[in-house]
């Protein structure tokens, strides 16, 4: 009775605004997309389910969109084309992600971006660790892949390159919650956490990646927010990385071939190339989207397909995000994305928040060949971009009132 | 949680509400566990294995063949397609007529194909019938039966089928029996659960409360 009253009490003085029904929008969306990547969905719960609150979620987006936010007549046409082209990619694909994410990233337009990474960084990181704990005490399933000599766990989640792609999203998260000034100790257990996967999951690119987190974030920390020096410094040369990554993903998609310099590169990330050249070649590039049926190693039924060697279902996977955006979700949301990410880089390095443009930069990388850019339960940062707009004309504002 | 961030904060947020936490899981622990309990029950699985192949005595048919490959490796390749025919209905209802005539239970054709697993083993001749049902006895009819209703049908169905070879027969000392849903993992299932349940309500409160606080500061 105690804790019912208290509970009680306490959702008393909750005042409903933008704010709180964003947050919790977030919260329900996360939660139901993270359990989806794990293995208790399969085994306790319904995917319909799921889908039930990740619905719910958008209603509460709807809900702030009609009466608890005001806009300009440019936000309106923003908003408008994103819902209808977003939609309409989901409707053609069968796939909501890029809907979800453009949703949450329109109806941001008066959020404060860090408290959404806040919530990411806990909720993610308790979720993570009660997902180990349930599969550490075989509540659920740890699948177990074996490649070569190596062991590959996933410690509850669906495959173990998505675990190593949690916890690297999670680092990011961590380090722009403080604006990339950490300590030499965080810096050493960055390092530790990058060997531990890459022991335990031979997730070689996520690995890496967490790796490169301590070299990016030492530049990209050195120069940001300070005033003085002029010419460039590298922080400031690497926003358009996620254009030239998209590009060459792309580029090597349409035009891979087997004696080019591209099958080595195809060698050493695990035949991606060749395989999203065989997407490229039987489903061609849509307008709007269009359905690709895949068929990975991750999940129950991938699982089953590994051990089997392939003999259920041959192998299809369309692995890179860029490449993944164009054949599944179209042209136009391609071209949407990726100019967004590039207008918020940009806008990002001209505040000198170069923290932030290290961040996307590593996203992009990891982009180049893992599946989550429109996954908000690992990458949540997409969704910056109104809060990076709305920071970007108010410096330019102070700066044209001092001039 | 303030915007001097750590990660201690989560662990000082998970004490203040200890109490929360705690009941939550206890609620939810016992509600998953109760659930499961009031659920479990236990299934049994009778299995049966056929083999089917070609005569490999025959010296040519062990020699390459046209398009490359021996014969024993053609009746492998086939194992695939055994298993799928063999799911047809005219097989259900021809085991119907034998469960009927040899067990005496009184079961539909699509009742027994609900129960009916069958698959083959990569690389082998060997086709697996297997039964799942809530009585052993049932079980064992059903993978008996469908067993020798494969053997009896397959080579009407299929041309060339080959040597079909009906393996030791199933009995209730040989099913398997697995009780399920696990009282226990569904417990602690249910406190992982509470826990995640009482933390991202505690948390979305926290977070709530101090944007209420700093819109009053503005």
């Amino acid at each position: 009775m105690v804790i019912i009253s208290r509970i009680k009490n306490s959702m008393s003085d909750v005042k409903i605004n933008g704010q709180t029904i964003y947050i919790t929008a977030f919260i329900i969306y996360l939660v139901s997309a993270f359990l989806k990547t794990s293995m208790i969905t399969p085994a306790y719960f319904s995917i319909h389910l799921l889908n039930y609150c990740a619905y719910l979620a958008i209603a509460l987006l709807f809900l702030k969109l009609a009466f608890f936010t005001s806009y300009s007549f440019e936000q309106i046409l923003f908003t408008g084309f994103v819902l209808l082209f977003f939609g309409l990619s989901w409707m053609k694909s069968s796939s909501p992600l890029a809907f979800y994410t453009g949703a949450f990233l329109v109806s941001a337009s008066d959020i404060d971006f860090d408290e959404i990474i806040k919530t990411y960084f806990v909720v993610g990181l308790v979720m993570l660790v009660v997902v180990i704990a349930l599969a550490e005490l075989h509540v659920i399933k740890n699948l177990v892949y074996v490649r070569g000599d190596k062991i590959r766990e996933s410690f509850g989640i669906l495959y173990p390159t998505d675990f190593a792609s949690h916890v690297f999203y999670l680092v990011l998260s961590y380090l722009y919650i403080k604006k990339g000034q950490i300590r030499t100790g965080s810096y050493i257990f960055i390092f530790l956490i990058g060997i531990l996967i890459y022991v335990l999951t031979d997730a070689r690119l996520d690995s890496v990646l967490i790796f490169l987190v301590i070299p990016v974030n030492l530049i990209c920390s050195k120069y940001a927010f300070k005033d003085g020096g002029s010419g460039l410094s590298i922080a400031d040369t690497i926003w358009p990385a996620t254009g030239i990554f998209a590009y060459f993903a792309i580029f090597s998609t349409i035009f891979f071939k087997n004696e080019s310099i591209f099958a080595i590169l195809n060698r050493l990330i695990s035949s991606r190339i060749s395989l999203s050249h065989l997407g490229y070649m039987k489903y061609g590039i849509p307008l709007i989207g269009q359905r690709i049926k895949e068929h990975g190693w991750g999940g129950s039924s991938g699982y089953k397909n590994f051990n089997a060697g392939g003999g259920l279902h041959q192998y299809f996977m369309l692995d890179s995000s860029f490449v993944r955006l164009l054949l599944i979700y179209g042209v136009v949301v391609f071209i949407s994305v990726i100019a967004v990410v590039a207008i918020m880089a940009y806008q990002a390095t001209a505040m000198k928040d170069y923290v932030f443009v290290g961040i996307l930069f590593l996203i992009s990388l990891s982009c180049l060949i893992d599946q989550h850019m429109l996954e908000i339960a690992y990458n949540p940062f997409y969704i910056a971009a109104y809060s990076i707009f709305n920071r970007y004309i108010k410096t330019r504002k102070v700066g044209n009132t001092n001039e | 949680m303030s915007n001097s961030y750590r990660i201690s904060d989560i662990f000082r947020l998970i004490w203040k509400n200890l109490l929360i936490i705690i009941g939550a899981m206890l609620v939810f622990g016992l509600l998953f566990g109760g659930y499961a309990k009031h659920k479990q029950s236990t299934e049994y699985t009778a299995k049966r294995e056929i083999t089917i192949y070609h005569n490999y005595t025959d010296k040519k048919a062990l020699e390459n063949t046209d398009n490359g490959s021996t014969s024993l490796a053609s009746d492998m390749q086939m194992m695939e397609t055994y298993a799928k025919v063999s799911d047809d209905t005219s097989i259900a209802k021809q085991a119907k007529k034998i469960i009927k005539k040899n067990y005496g239970y009184k079961m539909s054709a699509s009742d027994i194909k609900s129960m009916l697993d069958i698959t083959s083993d990569p690389q082998t001749v060997v086709l697996n019938v297997s039964a799942k049902s809530g009585s052993s006895d049932k079980a064992v009819a059903v993978a008996n039966s469908t067993a020798i209703a494969i053997k009896d049908r397959l080579p009407k169905m299929l041309n060339d089928v080959g040597t079909i070879n009906v393996m030791s027969a199933a009995n209730k000392d040989t099913t398997h029996s697995t009780t399920g849903p696990s009282a226990k993992k569904y417990g602690l299932l249910g406190i992982a659960i509470g826990f995640l349940a009482a933390f991202i309500w505690i948390f979305w409160r926290e977070t709530i409360k101090l944007d209420n606080d700093n819109e009053k500061e503005k």
